[in-house]
């Protein structure tokens, strides 16, 4: 399998990745923990522009430069590229992104996600500002939702093909047209854009079937799931915090047994889920379709808990709790929404059986991009 | 012709005017008047909705305060803020203000309102909160003294609003729970001198208190009885010693100002007290059993245009002959209905019942955030875009489960009387 492997001169640190093929822990705790060293920086240094709107395009810029610098570049082929364990790989790297931002993981993720089709199809392409595209999705073929756009980036673009194949292809940054950079309501770190663009004249292209084209989408539909479930798990933990200070009725909210059967709920649902997307992304394609629908539910129920526990407080914007329930929101709708994943879920549990349902089409957006 | 001919073809018209009705599909919503009503509402709301929008944008704290003002205004003079408070102390409603026939009116307002903007329901609709207190107290002289002044100034088009404030900083949900209430220390006192009181405290999210003329506060008289000392003041807000705070950054309803105000030694004299003494909390909480519905009609205002735009979604993407569609649209529609069923049976019951009131909040309000977070699962993330109606909504519906009491707080109003009273005979 051919993978990218032009990479620029600076990925000393990626050396240290060729241990990465076993994973330890739910998602592979090193490549958690080196992306969520990355984040830090970057938050730090960018602290107060990360949930504005409009995106902070620099920061996008920055956030390349530190991947590369870190390695984690190389680990984008190396995630991506169907081998054993690759998928639980690049799910650790987004938790580990998303435990501090989820923009800056949703980043990541639309990098994964354009580099995806190219590794997996062992289609060498060229690299751009060390090793990187945005990657778009969108039911218009000229104007395509770009996630993770910068200027200078290509973009895997997906056009339908021959009979019910689908067609990629890596459009030049040269053939990009107009350009809207949205305002979103969550995950602004993560900039998205109205792409126009030029067909034809690709940098690379694939044709690839429906199957497969599904099989991406249930993926990168995870690694959304991901991203709402570590901002869930947060908003969980600032409601622990807060309701351990906080008193009520003369007790501590925490006290009440009101306050602990809810975040049991909460809880248990979030942990049910990561149990599942962690089966689901070891490679039983049923778990991972009813883990990612499950991780959107109990992620946004985590994050509505938080901000009920928070009371007033939780509404207002100096707490963090509001802004994990924008991102999560933000993650569940990206990664398809609540009715189409248990649609896939239901497709995927009768395809274990050995029923296969008819896929309506929605390949063209890996994930719910437009 | 017999009397069996004629009374078959009075059949058959009538058979044919029943399913020309039922094809017809409309249940007429209101009452002419009523009607008339929802669209001079709409009317306002529609006109006000750049606004909202320019105030919800990135905009600065202090440009989202003056857009407030300037709809505050707009308001006063199309006479929106005195619309509803009873014609003795200045307003239009007359003396059923208070009464059945007085709340559907207010419904509709909010509701109306609340379907472009739930934060300019919560901007008008705390004025309305904010005077409650003073007319729930029964104390017509002291309604005439305090609110007709306001009134004259608002009826010239001054944003001459009340504000109602119960919350501190240490204190949320203790003001909205009698149970836990009893054992809470509040920090906001009364202490009694020469000719009036003297205020200390701070009370914090107060809708509108920024821009508020006169606001009703809540304070202890003894602190370490707590809300059993609860007494309600009139502050006037130019009083020495008022001060505003801070004005929050919210995650929505960012058109409607919450202020933190801090109350340093001020002297409110006893005409400006509120009811008797220690009676605070039995205002407070027919005012908030008064006004919880109208939480609930907000909810479902925006529900409604949230549903439109989930429809007119579906029709623009060929979805409306999709079954799966066409189940899904049902069942929030029908949730929906049943919501506002309830808030309507809320409004109508007069006094209102604590229960009642609470269940219609927070029944009406979760319904609400279940229909706009399922559209925007469906709409995808183009409903996620800030230029998207169905963003803004999905934040501002979202405070309606929070304030007024959380709505866990609110379920357990639902026994605040002991048992739910006569639950069969109140449906």
């Amino acid at each position: 399998m051919a993978a990218i492997r032009q990479f620029p001169a600076d990925i000393s640190r990626a050396a240290q990745f060729s241990v990465l093929g076993t994973t330890k822990g739910p998602f592979g705790e090193e490549v958690r923990d080196l992306a969520g060293v990355v984040a830090s920086r970057l938050l730090s240094r960018w602290n107060g522009t990360v949930d504005k709107n409009p995106p902070n395009l620099d920061l996008v810029r920055d956030f390349d430069e530190e991947c590369t610098r870190a390695g984690l570049a190389q680990l984008f082929s190396e995630a991506s590229d169907g081998g054993e364990g690759s998928e639980s790989l690049a799910a650790s790297a987004i938790r580990g992104f998303a435990e501090a931002d989820g923009g800056i993981a949703a980043i990541f993720l639309a990098r994964l996600a354009a580099v995806l089709p190219w590794v997996q199809g062992s289609v060498e392409v060229p690299v751009v500002d060390g090793w990187s595209t945005a990657w778009s999705g969108g039911s218009r073929p000229d104007v395509v939702w770009a996630w993770g756009w910068r200027d200078g980036l290509p973009i895997t673009v997906c056009v339908p093909g021959e009979g019910s194949a689908w067609r990629l292809q890596l459009l030049p940054a040269q053939h990009l047209g107009s350009v809207e950079v949205h305002q979103r309501m969550g995950l602004r770190a993560c900039p998205s854009a109205w792409v126009r663009v030029h067909l034809g004249e690709p940098m690379a292209s694939i044709e690839v079937g429906r199957e497969t084209i599904a099989r991406w989408r249930s993926l990168v539909a995870g690694w959304w799931a991901v991203i709402a479930l570590a901002r869930g798990r947060a908003a969980l933990s600032e409601a622990v915090r807060y309701a351990s200070v906080r008193y009520q009725g003369g007790a501590l909210l925490i006290e009440h047994p009101l306050v602990q059967e809810m975040l049991g709920r909460a809880f248990e649902a979030v942990v049910a889920a990561e149990a599942l997307l962690t089966r689901g992304f070891s490679g039983d394609a049923s778990s991972l379709a009813a883990g990612t629908s499950l991780a959107t539910q109990a992620s946004e129920r985590a994050a509505h808990t938080a901000q009920q526990v928070f009371g007033g407080y939780g509404y207002m914007r100096d707490y963090p709790v509001e802004r994990c329930l924008r991102d999560v929101k933000m993650a569940a709708v990206a990664a398809g929404g609540s009715a189409r994943l248990r649609v896939a879920t239901a497709h995927a549990v009768c395809a274990a059986e050995g029923v296969h349902l008819p896929d309506k089409g929605e390949g063209v957006s890996l994930g719910s991009a437009g | 012709m017999g009397a069996e001919g004629w009374s078959a073809r009075l059949g058959e018209r009538l058979f044919e005017r029943f399913e020309r009705a039922r094809e017809g599909g409309r249940a007429p919503r209101y009452s002419a008047a009523l009607q008339r009503l929802a669209e001079q509402v709409q009317g306002f709301a529609r006109e006000a909705e750049p606004l909202v929008v320019a105030a919800d944008e990135e905009a600065s704290l202090a440009q989202g305060v003056e857009i407030a003002r300037e709809l505050l205004r707009r308001a006063a003079r199309a006479g929106w803020l005195t619309r509803f408070l009873p014609g003795w102390v200045g307003g239009q409603a007359g003396v059923a203000a208070l009464q059945q026939r007085g709340r559907l009116p207010m419904l509709i307002f909010v509701e109306e309102l609340a379907a472009v903007s739930p934060g300019l329901a919560t901007l008008l609709g705390a004025h309305y909160l904010g005077a409650m207190p003073i007319l729930l107290s029964f104390d017509f002289a002291a309604q005439r003294r305090i609110l007709r002044p306001l009134c004259a100034a608002l009826q010239a088009g001054e944003p001459a609003i009340c504000a109602f404030a119960i919350t501190e900083p240490e204190a949320g949900s203790d003001v909205e729970d009698p149970v836990g209430g009893k054992r809470a220390r509040l920090g906001t006192t009364a202490r009694r001198v020469a000719g009036g009181y003297v205020l200390k405290g701070r009370k914090c999210f107060i809708s509108g208190g920024n821009l508020a003329r006169v606001t009703t506060v809540f304070a202890a008289l003894e602190p370490e009885k707590s809300l059993r000392s609860w007494t309600c003041f009139a502050v006037p807000m130019d009083t020495p010693g008022v001060e505003v705070v801070r004005v929050e950054d919210k995650m929505g309803q960012r058109v409607s100002p919450a202020a933190e105000l801090y109350f340093d030694e001020v002297f409110v004299p006893e005409s400006y007290r509120v009811g008797p003494e220690r009676e605070g909390w039995r205002i407070n909480r027919a005012t908030l059993d008064l006004s919880r519905p109208f939480v609930g009609g907000m909810a479902l205002g925006a529900a409604r245009t949230v549903l439109h735009e989930g429809v007119a979604w579906a029709a623009k993407n060929g979805l409306m002959h999709d079954r799966f569609f066409q189940h899904e649209i049902a069942r929030l529609l029908g949730s929906y209905a049943a919501a506002r069923a309830l808030v309507v049976r809320a409004v109508e019951v007069v006094p209102p019942m604590t229960e009642l009131s609470a269940m219609a909040k927070f029944v009406a309000t979760d319904t609400a955030m279940r229909i706009v977070s399922q559209i925007m699962d469906w709409m995808g993330v183009e409903a996620t875009l800030r230029s998207s109606r169905v963003e803004r909504l999905y934040r501002d519906i979202r405070l309606t489960q929070i304030y007024e009491g959380t709505n866990e707080i609110n379920r357990l109003a639902v026994f605040e009387h002991g048992q739910p009273r006569s639950w069969a005979d109140s449906f």
